[in-house]
């Protein structure tokens, strides 16, 4: 027993040691330098300044921004992902692999090449105004890009396998004989639908909405590429003060709040199943 | 969203189903009163279980038409054709407490709360679960999870309700207790029932007719003991309980010969005189005796080879020179028992055998 425990300690070792120097350690050591500069006038002066610096127009503005963006990709996600999901436990073998393949093969390319071909795909003169404008539809190209329109665009498209994984996996759990039992006592198929289906796939709603959101709210390359000036998110801030402004201690009370906030969602998360959902080894 | 109609009788009428080239259902007639608690029995793949989906309406009818009081309903939605249903696994909403499980037919019929109430609570009570409403249905034992589907089919008073093997998850002791209970509400509440089973006893003990399914066709069809005392045919004298066939060297209506042996039968329709056939004779109609005296017409000199002690009964293995034969023998006070090798006279009357077609080289 305390062998095999032993041996299974030795097999995490290394991970954990990789963890702790490239992501826990750098963590710490920010934390350390920023908050050393910002309580070297004591902690009152300290608190006061992360107070300011958390109540300053450009904070909350950044906060609410990445708020709002974070929501109306998660319901976006959403509403592309659960038909999908649904088509996927209804086909065929060969329908279920296409599909599946191409929501999952962008999901291992980089974001960076993702987010710069729909660049190319959005911009003024790129694929999507051009095909509007010779069909007709529209006179001048759309701005679809360096505003929030190109933010979740590009968002939705990166996060939207999270949540077509997790919907499927809630569903595949979903008894089929259920809607044909409800068909049978006299419900219509959209009635066996809302009273049946919709509520007992509403762990992976939760769930994969879940995620999503965890995920937007730190979200850095996609925003920072297809947003414009106008749209500064939390972690575009953050960037902006660490690199620029050469501000440390503001980065890193915004980055606290950024964290705390990421934490508490996460905690939620875990208790509707947490990773395992995306798998579909949990209930 | 009405049913449409409040009848208690159906009937199929060359009702068939097919994939691609293959016939999984065909030819099915039959006609069920209201009333009537009716079984469809047969091994998996005989297609019982497509026609109860073809008679609810989840499948459609390839050929022929399903009448529902004399009104065909080959084209209408299952929704709509009102039966009640109670399915393999119970098909329970494990997001719902038992007694939403058993509103829901009457929610979506419309109905008004205040009846609703008044209705849900008198099917819990007829399947004595009322202390259970509030109970989500994972936290409820087998069986009463099969109450509550019970339940939730009779709520809204159908005129017939279908059960796709409503027992096959539950342990022995508890199929029948469950058994007994079905048939007591069905009986009261005077519905008629159309019931899937591959579970020949369950057959038996529930229905006042069944019939026999293979390869998609009703091959037999009647009350439980005409078919099990009159078969027609080996295959269903075999799949309904036990059942000795003798092979014999020539026939005709009601006689047959095996050897210098000579058999007297009761006379059926199903074998043309002449050829090969079996004997067909069910174990517990068999008498054992020493003594040629206390025989039956039909007797065969037998070497017991096989002893099984069953408690209410014993089952001797016969050897009638090769051929194995196999006698039921309730366990009475001043029975003669037998022990392995002993010589005895095994016979029969004419009445309880039966020549029935050789099927032998055709089915394995």
């Amino acid at each position: 027993m305390t062998t095999e425990r032993n041996s299974v300690a030795w097999m995490v070792a290394p991970m954990l040691l990789l963890l702790g120097l490239v992501f826990v350690g750098p963590l710490l050591w920010f934390f350390t330098m920023s908050f050393g500069e910002l309580f070297r006038n004591g902690l009152p002066q300290g608190l006061d300044y992360a107070a300011k610096a958390l109540s300053s127009r450009s904070a909350i503005q950044a906060f609410a921004t990445t708020l709002r963006i974070s929501f109306v990709v998660t319901l976006l996600c959403l509403i592309f992902s659960y038909p999908l999901a649904y088509f996927l436990t209804r086909a065929g073998k060969l329908a279920f692999n296409l599909v599946l393949l191409c929501v999952v093969v962008p999901y291992f390319t980089s974001v960076i090449v993702r987010t710069y071909a729909w660049m190319a795909l959005l911009g003024g003169k790129g694929l999507v105004n051009d095909a509007l404008i010779t069909l007709g539809l529209t006179k001048a190209p759309l701005e679809m890009l360096y505003n929030e329109k190109g933010i979740l665009i590009g968002m939705t498209y990166v996060l939207v396998p999270y949540t077509v994984l997790t919907l499927y996996a809630a569903m595949t759990t979903i008894d089929a004989r259920l809607m044909q039992a409800a068909r049978g006592m006299g419900a219509s198929n959209l009635r066996a639908f809302w009273t049946v289906y919709f509520p007992l796939s509403m762990p992976g709603v939760v769930s994969g909405g879940l995620i999503v959101f965890i995920l937007s709210l730190g979200y850095f390359i996609t925003p920072a590429l297809m947003g414009g000036p106008k749209n500064v998110l939390i972690a575009t801030k953050i960037q902006h003060e660490v690199e620029i402004m050469l501000n440390w201690p503001l980065a890193a009370v915004l980055s606290l709040a950024l964290l705390a906030v990421t934490l508490i969602l996460f905690t939620i998360y875990i208790r509707f199943g947490g990773l395992k959902s995306l798998y579909g080894s949990g209930q | 969203m009405k049913p449409i109609s409040a009848s208690g009788e159906i009937e199929l009428i060359g009702v068939g189903k097919r994939y691609g080239a293959n016939h999984v259902v065909s030819e099915v007639n039959v006609k069920i009163k209201q009333g009537e608690f009716f079984s469809l029995l047969g091994p998996s793949g005989s297609g019982k279980t497509t026609t109860l989906m073809m008679i609810a309406g989840f499948s459609s009818a390839d050929e022929g038409d399903i009448l529902l009081g004399g009104v065909n309903i080959s084209d209408v939605q299952p929704s709509d054709r009102g039966f009640g249903m109670v399915f393999q696994n119970y098909a329970l909403f494990p997001h719902m407490s038992v007694a939403e499980n058993v509103a829901f037919p009457l929610k979506v019929r419309g109905m008004a709360a205040a009846e609703r109430r008044e209705k849900v609570s008198w099917a819990l009570e007829t399947v004595r679960l009322t202390a259970f409403a509030t109970r989500a249905p994972r936290q409820l034992s087998g069986g009463q999870q099969q109450r509550v589907a019970l339940a939730r089919a009779i709520v809204y008073q159908p005129k017939i309700i279908l059960m796709d093997e409503p027992l096959g998850a539950l342990d022995k002791n508890l199929r029948f207790q469950m058994q007994t209970e079905i048939k007591e509400i069905q009986r009261r509440l005077g519905i008629t029932v159309i019931y899937v089973t591959h579970d020949q006893e369950e057959a038996m003990n529930m229905s006042d007719r069944l019939a026999i399914m293979r390869d998609g066709k009703i091959v037999q069809m009647g009350p439980p003991a005409d078919v099990y005392q009159h078969p027609t045919s080996p295959f269903v004298a075999r799949f309904l309980g036990e059942a000795n066939l003798l092979l014999m060297e020539s026939a005709s209506k009601n006689m047959a010969n095996r050897g210098d042996t000579v058999f007297i039968c009761s006379e059926t329709s199903v074998h043309p005189a002449g050829s090969k056939a079996l004997l067909f004779v069910r174990p517990e109609k068999l008498r054992l005796s020493v003594d040629r005296e206390t025989c039956f017409a039909n007797q065969v000199r037998a070497k017991i080879a096989e002893v099984s002690y069953l408690g209410s009964f014993i089952r001797y293995g016969l050897d009638v020179d090769g051929e194995p034969l196999t006698a039921d023998i309730m366990n009475l006070t001043g029975m003669p028992a037998f022990a392995l090798g002993d010589i005895v006279w095994a016979s029969w009357t004419e009445g309880d055998c039966r020549l029935l077609p050789d099927d032998r080289e055709t089915s394995s």
